[in-house]
C-alpha cells in the first residue's frame, strides 16, 4: 500500500486532500491562530480585545514559585479536570470491557446489532437534554433519591457535588469506550485463546496475557477518546455542578462571558490545548497502534 | 443576568386572569380601525417634525418586518402579535440569556437587529463603544409617560440612546413557612444559615460578591483588594454548603420548596410566588441592587424608524400593562401603574417585592468600569476553589 500511494501523481493527492485540508484550515487553523494572537492582547470592557501587546495572560498562568502554583486557581481547576477525566476513563474502561465481551458472545447477529444500536440510541437525543434529564434524576426529590430514601431512610445530595459531575462524565463518555473496545474484542482470534488454554494457562492468565494484549489497540483508542471528551467537558459541570464545581472549559467560558477577559480565555485555551496535544503525543509514542475511528 | 426560560413556561397558567384582563384592555384600546382610533396618551402631531399618526407612526416609513433581540421570556408574545396586527410589521424575536451574549453579538456587527433590551451597565458599555444610535424622540412621543425617576440615570444621563423598559431589584427570596421571623439581613444567608444546603446564590459575580461586600459593611461596587479578600473568605465558607450559583433553576426550586432561601431578582421571586404563596422577598437592611433594562437601537440597525415606532408602541399604557403583568418587574411608565391588575399587586405588594422610598434608599446601581476587573478575579478564586 505504501508503494502504491508513492506512485500516485501528486496532483491527485492534492485533490484528495484539498477539501478536507481547506475545511480544517478554515475552521480550525485560522481560528486557532486568532486565539493565539488574542492571548497576547489586552482585555476590553464588554468583551473583545484592545490591540495593545501584553503578556499579562501568561503572567497570570505562570506562578512565580511552587507555593503560589499550588494556590493558583487555574492550576487547581486544571488538575481537577485531569483527575476527574482520568477517573471517568478508568470507570468507563472497567464498565465497557464486560459489556463488549457480553455483546460479542451473543450467537445471533441480530442480537449483537440490536445491542450495539441500543448503545448508540442515546446519541439521538441532544446531550444538553440528556444532561437536564440526569439533573432531575439526581435531584434531592428525584427518582434515584426516592429509591435511596425507601431503602435507607435518608437522601443523598448529588447535585452540585463532584459525585454528580463525575457520574455525568462517565454517563456521557461510556459509548465512546464501548464501541472501540467491542470492535477490538470482535477481532480477537478465538484460536489464540484456545492455544493459551492448551498451553496450560488458567482463565485468569489467558485473560491477562492473551486477551488483554489482543484488544490493546481498542482500549487505548477508547481511553484517548473518553479522556479528551471528559477533560474538556462544559455542559456536565455547568448543569450538574451547580456553578460551583467547575472544570477548565467553564473557566474559559467565564473569561469570554461575564469576566470580560478574552485574552485570558484565549491563553487558557492555548495552554490547555498544548497540554492535551502533548499528552496525546506521549500516548501515541508509547502505543504505535492507536487507531482513531 | 436573568435567564428564566426554564421556569417561565410552567407558570403560564398561573398568570391566566392577569393576562386575560390585560388582553381585554388591549382589545378595548384598539377596537375599530387602528389608524382612526384615538388611543389614550398618544399625541398625533409633534410640531415641526414628522407627524406621528396613531400608534403605528407613518405607514410609508414602516418596514415590513423588525428583528428584535430580547431577553428570553421577557415579553408577552401578545405584544408582538398586537403590533403585527395593528401596524402590519412582523416581528422576529431572538433571545439572549445574558448581557454579555447580547453585547458580543452587537459588537461583532451586522447583527441585523434593530432593537434590543440590555441592562443599565451594558447600555453604558455599548455607548462607550459607539455601538448605539441616538433615539429620535420625535418618533417616540410616549416618552412623556415615562417616570422621570427612571430617566437620566448614570449610564445614559440625557437618555440620548436609551429609554427604560422594565426595572427590578436584587435581594433575598425566602420560603416564609420556614422562618419564624421574616429575615431582614443578608446574615441569614451568610452567617448561621440554618437552611444552607437548601440555599442558592445567583450565578453573577457582581451580585454575589456585591452582596457579601454590603453585608461586611462595604459598598456594593467596592474595589479595594482587602475588602475583596474579606468577601472571598466569607463566600468560600458559604460556598461549601449552598446548592450552587444559579440564576435560572432556583426560581422553579423556590416554587417547589426545594430551595428555601435564595439571592434573587425581585421579579423572579414574583414568578415563584405565583406557584407558591409561601415565597416572599425582602431587600435586606444592608442593601440590595436596583437595575433597569432599556430599549436601545444598534448603530447599524436596518430599520431604526420602525424600531422607534415599536418602542413608542410598547410605551402605550395598555401595552405596557401587558408587559409588566408578564414580567412581574416594575414599569417605568406612569400611565401603566393604574392599569395593573389586582393579581399583579397582590404578588408584588404581599410578596414584599414592591419598593417604597425607604427601601429605595438601600438600593444601589452596579457600575462596571475597568477598575471593577477585581470582581472577576475574586469570582474566579471563588468558583475555582476545590
Amino acid at each position: 500500500m505504501g508503494r502504491a500511494s508513492a506512485d500516485r501523481p501528486p496532483r491527485r493527492a492534492a485533490l484528495l486532500m484539498g477539501p478536507g485540508t481547506a475545511l480544517i484550515t478554515l475552521t480550525y487553523v485560522i481560528p486557532g491562530l486568532l486565539i493565539l494572537l488574542y492571548s497576547f492582547l489586552s482585555p476590553k470592557l464588554g468583551g473583545g480585545v484592545r490591540w495593545d501587546f501584553s503578556l499579562d495572560t501568561y503572567r497570570a498562568l505562570v506562578a512565580p514559585d511552587v507555593r503560589a502554583a499550588l494556590y493558583n486557581d487555574y492550576v487547581t481547576v486544571l488538575v481537577r479536570s485531569v483527575v476527574w477525566a482520568g477517573i471517568a476513563t478508568g470507570v468507563c474502561l472497567a464498565l465497557a470491557l464486560p459489556v463488549a465481551v457480553f455483546i460479542h458472545a451473543r450467537r445471533s447477529t441480530t442480537a449483537r446489532y440490536a445491542l450495539l444500536v441500543a448503545i448508540m440510541i442515546p446519541f439521538w437525543t441532544s446531550m444538553l437534554v440528556r444532561t437536564y434529564a440526569l439533573r432531575s434524576l439526581l435531584s434531592t426529590t428525584g427518582v434515584l433519591n426516592g429509591v435511596i430514601e425507601r431503602l435507607f431512610g435518608d437522601t443523598i445530595i448529588f447535585l452540585s457535588t463532584p459525585k454528580a459531575v463525575i457520574l455525568g462524565l462517565i454517563y456521557t463518555a461510556l459509548p465512546f469506550m464501548i464501541l472501540p473496545v467491542y470492535a477490538a474484542v470482535a477481532r480477537v482470534d478465538p484460536h489464540l485463546l484456545e492455544a493459551g488454554r492448551d498451553l496450560g494457562a488458567n482463565p485468569a492468565q489467558t485473560f491477562r496475557r492473551v486477551f488483554l494484549p489482543s484488544i490493546r489497540a481498542g482500549t487505548v483508542t477508547g481511553c484517548v477518546l473518553v479522556f479528551v471528551l471528559s477533560v474538556s467537558q462544559f455542559i456536565v459541570p455547568a448543569l450538574l455542578g451547580g456553578g460551583k464545581i467547575n472544570m477548565i472549559a467553564n473557566l474559559i467560558e467565564l473569561q469570554f462571558g461575564e469576566s470580560f477577559n478574552w485574552p485570558l480565555g484565549a491563553g487558557l485555551a492555548i495552554f490547555f490545548s498544548a497540554l492535551t496535544l502533548l499528552g496525546l503525543r506521549v500516548v501515541g509514542r508509547r502505543t504505535q497502534e492507536v487507531e482513531l475511528p | 443576568m436573568r435567564a428564566v426560560s426554564a421556569t417561565r413556561s410552567s407558570h403560564g397558567s398561573g398568570r391566566g386572569p392577569a393576562v386575560l384582563l390585560a388582553a381585554t384592555m388591549l382589545l378595548a384600546a384598539c377596537g375599530g380601525d387602528a389608524t382612526t382610533a384615538a388611543p389614550t396618551g398618544t399625541t398625533t402631531t409633534t410640531g415641526g417634525t414628522e407627524p406621528v399618526v396613531g400608534r403605528c407612526g407613518d405607514p410609508e416609513r414602516l418596514s415590513d418586518s423588525l428583528n428584535f433581540y430580547n431577553w428570553a421570556e421577557y415579553i408577552d408574545e401578545a405584544v408582538l402579535k398586537a403590533f403585527e396586527e395593528e401596524c402590519g410589521v412582523a416581528i422576529t424575536m431572538d433571545t439572549y440569556t445574558s448581557n454579555e451574549e447580547a453585547v458580543a453579538k452587537i459588537q461583532a456587527g451586522d447583527s441585523g437587529y434593530s432593537l434590543l433590551i440590555p441592562t443599565d451597565y451594558a447600555v453604558q458599555i455599548l455607548i462607550s463603544e459607539d455601538l448605539l444610535r441616538p433615539l429620535d424622540m420625535a418618533n417616540i412621543p410616549n416618552v412623556a409617560n415615562v417616570d422621570p425617576n427612571q430617566m437620566g440615570l448614570y449610564y445614559d444621563p440625557d437618555n440620548t440612546y436609551s429609554l427604560p423598559y422594565q426595572y427590578s431589584t436584587t435581594g433575598l427570596a425566602y420560603n416564609a413557612s420556614e422562618f419564624e421571623t421574616p429575615p431582614d439581613s443578608w446574615a441569614v444567608l451568610f452567617d448561621q444559615n440554618e437552611h444552607c444546603d437548601r440555599s442558592s446564590l445567583l450565578e453573577d459575580q457582581r451580585e454575589v460578591i456585591g452582596a457579601a461586600l454590603v453585608y461586611l459593611g462595604y459598598d456594593w461596587n467596592e474595589t479595594d483588594p482587602a475588602a475583596h479578600e474579606e468577601a472571598l473568605d466569607l463566600l468560600l465558607n458559604v460556598r461549601e454548603c449552598v446548592t450552587g450559583f444559579d440564576s435560572s433553576n432556583y426560581i422553579g426550586n423556590l416554587a417547589s420548596g426545594d430551595i428555601l432561601l435564595a439571592e434573587s431578582w425581585g421579579f423572579a421571586a414574583g414568578i415563584a410566588r405565583l406557584d407558591n404563596p409561601d415565597v416572599a422577598y425582602v431587600i435586606p437592611k444592608e442593601g440590595g441592587t436596583i437595575w433597569q433594562d432599556n430599549f436601545v437601537i444598534p448603530a447599524d440597525a436596518p430599520d431604526p424608524y420602525t424600531a422607534e415606532v415599536f418602542i413608542n408602541f410598547m410605551l402605550e399604557p395598555d401595552i405596557g400593562a401587558l408587559i409588566t403583568e408578564y414580567t412581574l418587574g416594575f414599569t417605568p411608565n406612569l400611565e401603566v401603574e393604574p392599569l395593573l391588575s389586582e393579581d399583579y399587586h397582590t404578588i408584588i405588594d404581599e410578596g414584599g417585592i414592591a419598593i417604597d422610598d425607604e427601601v429605595r434608599e438601600r438600593l444601589t446601581f452596579q457600575v462596571r468600569g475597568e477598575e471593577h476587573a477585581i470582581f472577576a478575579e475574586t469570582w474566579e478564586s471563588l468558583v475555582a476553589a476545590g
